[in-house]
């Protein structure tokens, strides 16, 4: 393997002053032009600093660049050009880092796909994202080939590179028409060609639920997700010093916060790599000397409810959450057990670059009595309008409007779906100038006499459970799909933990499919997170006076 | 102490009974003292805390930290039970 003496005359280029005024920090300093540039720049700055600590496998910076920039040149030997997509499936870890920064780096933008989607939800991915070349490991043949298997031949991509297996075995290689493996890597370059690849090329495509039964790719431009970073990094004070858990998973954008919080600042990552971990993270935090916790809330309710948290007490010295609204009391708890921790709520869609405001209970205002904790103030660049329910003109102080996002992290659209695109990212129509894209949230929220965002809701059918994102229309859209049934509709039950329950009726009355077909049916297309826990069986849907599906009816039946 | 029954399986079946509540009827039959988490696709952080509650207030016997780190299959969380109420009943 080469050295990465190359990394000082690439890094100074790559760097760009961007100061930007308002919201939280007014200052935001130097950053990096990609994505991807802060890794070389680490590489060069603290080379044998450790850049990703996975328990059995440590990487420093140096080694970090390098495979990185192997990985590069294979997709760059392969023709990889900005803005067109490359896939992985592969779970949280050193190989996941070193594929997204490779892509990124040769030029591409990434799509992440992880182990925990179902063969047809890669598939789904696959088909809609097109990409000609997929990386994995060993680890998940299986998974591959199940998902290739329900592809048709032109939907499928031609070249598997798999990062650990030098011998893949025969039957993948009748379903891709190129495989190869670690062998096929080129030496790490001596002195590096520039990326062909700016601020404006997209960075990764992220998938997301969508209503009509396929999940739809959320196109984000380096530019909006570092600027997203130069604000995360200066607001919560994240330095070269800390170790930051990585527990979202990679096709989850809270992972972003995580994995370039880290590599933007010279820190250690440190990814959890089992369900064990994700599920009880406190002896994780302790033994891992973790000193920023990124997730969503709900990943700590083992933490709240076994009464744990005291113990990262001197470990922890910052708390980040976001991906779902914050309950109060989790965060009351929070300051009970660990009243030194400072606690920030984040909030924010895909489409703006993770999180877009932020809240620090205590510092930005009290807990009231509220049953979520604020979302705060927006980031720097961000310009946040809550508008009227029935006209585009500013809502009044504490009257609950749809919340808007403008500003450098909003992001270009959805991948090959003009369509919803137009229907989201709107003209500002508070601009004046008709040239300024707004992204339409679908949120309710209002601003309080203090300037402070509170986020009260959802204006239609998607919901959150456990910090994943879930358009109801998809579970019913694969419902439907099933041979039997009818009508579907699924609702979402308030708790902690939100449970989703749904109704189905059949087209012939007398065949009853068993609860078990219809969950075997979802788990063969839908991530656990989104298959109902019960399926209650009707002869016909409630339906209103509109003959549309009475979804309250249904709430009230299936309580 | 509490007094278990202990059938073929190994599992008592409080414990048993703990995780069918969690996970339901139709998991009943795959629920021994075999089975690990990533066997059971219903396991996920929601039952888990569940379960380790329950088991705290059933068995009246407190979960350290370190302890559900590693309660990642049923046979160490039926050690760790039987360890904690061995314990109890030697103080």
């Amino acid at each position: 393997m080469g050295s990465a003496v190359g990394w000082d005359l690439l890094a100074v280029d790559r760097i760009v002053s961007a100061p930007v005024p308002t919201g939280h920090g007014s200052d935001v300093g130097a950053g990096f032009a990609c994505l991807h540039d802060c890794v070389e720049f680490h590489a060069r700055r603290r080379p044998e600093h450790v850049a990703i600590d996975a328990g059995g496998e440590a990487v420093t910076y140096r080694d970090l660049a390098d495979r990185t920039a192997r990985l590069a040149g294979l997709l760059q030997e392969r023709g990889v050009q900005p803005n067109r997509p490359v896939g992985f499936l592969l779970d949280n870890g050193v190989s996941a880092c070193c594929a997204l920064l490779g892509i990124m780096r040769a030029g591409g933008c990434y799509v992440p796909m992880t182990p925990n989607f179902p063969a047809g939800r890669v598939a789904a991915v696959m088909a809609d994202a097109g990409f000609g070349i997929v990386i994995s490991a060993a680890a998940f043949y299986d998974l591959l080939e199940s998902a290739m298997q329900t592809l048709p031949e032109g939907d499928r991509p031609g070249t598997l590179i798999v990062l650990d297996d030098p011998a893949p075995p025969a039957s993948l290689r009748g379903l891709f028409a190129t495989v190869l493996g670690p062998e096929d890597l080129p030496a790490a370059p001596d002195d590096p060609a520039p990326a062909a690849v700016g601020p404006e090329d997209l960075a990764y495509i992220m998938y997301t639920s969508g209503t009509t039964g396929r999940p739809k790719g959320v196109m984000l431009r380096h530019r909006n997700v570092t600027a997203f970073l130069r604000w995360a990094v200066r607001r919560f004070g994240l330095t070269g010093a800390d170790r930051i858990a990585n527990h979202s998973r990679v096709t989850f954008d809270v992972s972003i916060l995580d994995i370039f919080g880290a590599f933007f600042t010279g820190a250690t990552l440190c990814p959890l790599t089992t369900d064990g971990e994700r599920f009880m993270p406190g002896q994780f935090i302790v033994d891992r000397g973790v000193t920023v916790w990124v997730s969503v809330p709900s990943a700590i309710r083992s933490l709240i409810k076994l009464g744990h948290l005291g113990e990262l007490a001197g470990t922890l010295r910052c708390g980040l959450f976001c991906g779902e609204a914050l309950p109060q009391d989790y965060a009351a708890a929070w300051r009970d057990a660990l009243p030194d921790v400072p606690i920030h709520n984040l909030y924010g869609p895909t489409e703006a670059a993770v999180a877009c405001t932020s809240f620090e209970v205590g510092a930005d205002g009290a807990l009231n009595a509220g049953r979520f904790v604020p979302i705060g103030l927006p980031s720097t660049g961000t310009r946040i309008h809550v508008l009227r329910s029935d006209a585009d003109v500013p809502a009044a102080p504490n009257e609950v409007g749809r919340l808007m996002i403008a500003g450098t992290q909003v992001g270009k659209g959805y991948w090959r779906r003009p369509d919803l695109t137009e229907a989201a990212f709107r003209v500002n129509p508070l601009a004046g100038n008709g040239d300024e894209v707004v992204y339409d949230t679908g949120d309710l929220a209002y601003v309080d006499d203090a300037g402070v965002l509170h986020f009260v809701g959802r204006g239609d059918t998607q919901v959150k459970v456990n910090g994943y994102r879930i358009e109801l229309g998809e579970i019913e859209a694969v419902l439907a799909e099933h041979p039997q049934v009818g009508e579907a509709a699924v609702i979402c039950l308030d708790g902690d933990p939100p449970v989703l329950k749904a109704a189905v009726s059949f087209y012939d009355r007398s065949a009853a499919a068993a609860n078990g077909d219809l969950k075997a049916h979802c788990r063969a297309m839908l991530p656990a997170y989104m298959i109902p826990s019960e399926f209650a069986v009707l002869e016909d849907l409630p339906r209103n006076a509109n003959d549309k599906i009475d979804r309250n009816a249904l709430r009230d039946m299936l309580s | 102490m509490n007094q278990m029954t202990r059938p073929a399986t190994g599992l008592d079946e409080r414990l048993h009974g703990l995780f069918v509540d969690a996970f339901g009827e139709d998991y009943a039959d795959r629920i021994t003292i075999d089975a690990r988490m990533e066997d059971i696709d219903v396991w996920d952080s929601v039952a888990f805390v569940g379960i380790l509650l329950a088991i705290e207030s059933t068995y009246g016997i407190k979960i350290g930290m370190g302890e559900a780190a590693t309660m990642t299959d049923i046979a160490t969380i039926q050690s760790i039970i039987d360890q904690k109420l061995t314990a109890a009943g030697a103080s």
